[in-house]
């Protein structure tokens, strides 16, 4: 089954003025339930466009947004609503932070869901323990905190909405590896636990192919390849031409295949390739002895 | 919702006005307001209209940005002429009367004109000046332009440089507000409902961050600055240098045919038609 579904969209920037862009044209794009869903595509492909759609924040100029089986704009007095069902944070949320302690920043979504005090306690407490904030932390004023944790913060504050989708846009870019890990172990963590949909836009291929089930590509405003991990990093040289690439990992992979090593095609992560290059040289132990 | 803001805003292009130097233009822009504002008779009104219209044309902005940047504006106009109507007092009898309410042909006629002034004025400079100069041409000209001053210690050139920045942090001020109350609005953030109160304490969580981050990028901005070895003006020259072209001087010509032209109609052609 599907948590969202976008059909046929089409969009564009400042119509009829000299700085007129076509952003999305025709993007047909579905983001299966309860999977971690990546969507990639080079800078100026439509990504972030993309990504405002599924909230509502923007309105396709055609196309529909069909949420949980629902068409977004079917009423649009209640668009309010699909923001709580459909979370977005957006790139470097960190700069959006604006309450006096992290807790009261976490809890402002919540607190417009109207949901009752105890519940938003709850909320706030689990969302922070997702990302791994603790206590402390909670009572200090965002403005105090380091870049990675007000990246946690803000992340909190999406998710404490308890959103059946979760989108995020970059949710790592510009932190270091442990920042990295500790963001993407919180979204998994999340994702896990509520066994919600997650929709994750990236421009790093290692990234998408440790946390992702599914992948979407994105050029020029058009859907180049979608399906699996696996499969669509099989298209390396659709991939290359847009700009992309595949993980480093498995470039390595396939200039080890092509000097004569017969190791599998379908590794992705660091770790299957740790794998598989053990169980190769295992094969060998066996065959000399 | 808040890049509909059109007025003094750049629309990059190739036309005449684009091309003449951001100095000549500025004087333009000048001389141009004193002869709208000069006009008095209905002939040199007509003038005015027609050349208004004739530089709009010329500078290939399109009637829709146009009527856009005049919009803001027009609630003004219709409160200026409104009072027009009834304060200003004629020597004929009055055409409406209602207790101490009377309106005068005059004061009709007054009203017209006074519109069309306004519209003039403001269609006439933005197309000379502000949607035909880039914001940096714009207060390089000025600089230029307010040079001799510096002679008695005024700080021209750190006024055109604090105006550049001004002018350059516009568009990434109101992006940034876009997006911080994107930001919000997807945390369920709702700026359109409730009463004033309600509104204004809505505005919070934008104008925080927004604020946040002002501080942060002014900070940055002066960083970078120094690390270019930026002392003021002493010393500092310039990569485009303004010079005059066979353009400008035609542009100045012809807007003082048209002064000219307006001065002329005001003194003959004053009373051929009577108000």
């Amino acid at each position: 089954m599907n948590a969202l579904e976008l059909k046929d969209i089409t969009y564009t920037y400042s119509k009829k003025t000299p700085f007129e862009s076509k952003a999305l044209d025709g993007v047909n794009a579905f983001f299966e339930q309860g999977k971690v869903n990546g969507l990639i595509g080079h800078t100026g492909s439509g990504k972030s466009t993309l990504v405002q759609m599924m909230n509502g924040l923007l309105k396709p100029d055609i196309g529909q947004v069909v949420l949980l089986g629902k068409d977004i704009w079917e009423e649009p007095k209640k668009i309010r609503q699909i923001r709580f069902q459909c979370g977005l944070v957006f790139q470097y949320p960190e700069y959006q932070l604006f309450e006096e302690t992290c807790e009261k920043d976490i809890a402002f979504g919540p607190k417009n869901m109207g949901l009752s005090e105890d519940e938003i306690r709850e909320r706030v407490r689990s969302a922070a323990e997702f990302v791994g904030l603790d206590s402390t932390l909670l009572k200090k004023s965002p403005f105090e905190l380091s870049g990675g944790q007000k990246r946690r913060v803000a992340l909190a504050g999406v998710m404490a909405m308890e959103p059946s989708v979760l989108v995020l846009d970059e949710p790592a870019a510009g932190l270091d590896p442990i920042g990295r890990t500790e963001i993407f172990g919180g979204i998994r963590g999340y994702q896990r636990a509520k066994g919600n949909t997650v929709i994750i836009v990236s421009h790093s291929m290692e990234d998408v192919a440790e946390y992702c089930d599914n992948l979407t590509v994105l050029k020029n405003g058009r859907v180049l390849l979608s399906g699996s991990t696996g499969e669509v990093f099989r298209h390396e040289k659709e991939l290359v031409s847009s700009g992309l690439g595949v993980p480093q990992i498995t470039r390595f992979m396939r200039l080890l295949r092509e000097r004569g090593v017969e190791c599998a095609d379908n590794i992705y992560t660091v770790e299957e390739a740790l794998r598989e290059v053990k169980r190769l040289l295992e094969e060998r132990r066996g065959e000399n002895a | 919702m808040l890049k509909d803001i059109t007025l003094g805003q750049f629309f990059p292009g190739k036309s005449i006005l684009h091309k003449a130097d951001p100095r000549m233009k500025i004087i333009l822009t000048l001389l141009y307001i004193v002869a709208v504002f000069m006009s008095s008779s209905i002939v040199s009104y007509i003038v005015t209209v027609a050349f208004t219209v004739i530089l709009a044309v010329i500078s290939r902005i399109s009637v829709r940005v146009i009527l856009k940047g005049l919009k803001p504006l027009l609630f003004i106009m219709l409160f200026t002429a409104f009072f027009n109507i009834f304060w200003t007092k004629g020597e004929s009898e009055p055409l409406f009367a209602y207790g101490i309410i009377k309106i005068y042909k005059e004061g009709i006629i007054f009203a017209v004109l006074m519109i069309v002034r306004v519209a003039c004025v403001l269609t006439g400079s933005s197309v000379i000046l502000t949607y035909t100069t880039s914001p940096i041409a714009l207060t390089d000209g000025l600089e230029r332009l307010l040079s001799p001053l510096k002679k008695i210690k005024l700080p021209v050139h750190e006024f055109s440089m604090m105006m550049t920045i001004a002018l350059r942090f516009i568009p990434t001020l109101i992006e940034e507000t876009d997006k911080i109350m994107n930001a919000q609005k997807a945390r369920g953030a709702d700026f359109s409902s409730g009463g004033l109160i309600k509104r204004t304490k809505a505005l919070l969580p934008v104008l925080i961050p927004l604020f946040a981050s002002s501080f942060r990028r002014a900070g940055e901005l002066a960083t970078a600055m120094e690390c270019r070895c930026y002392r003021g003006d002493k010393g500092r020259t310039r990569m485009t240098q303004l010079k005059y072209k066979p353009v400008d001087l035609l542009l100045l010509l012809i807007m003082v045919a048209y002064g000219a032209g307006v001065v002329l109609s005001n003194i003959y052609l004053g009373n051929l038609i009577v108000l």
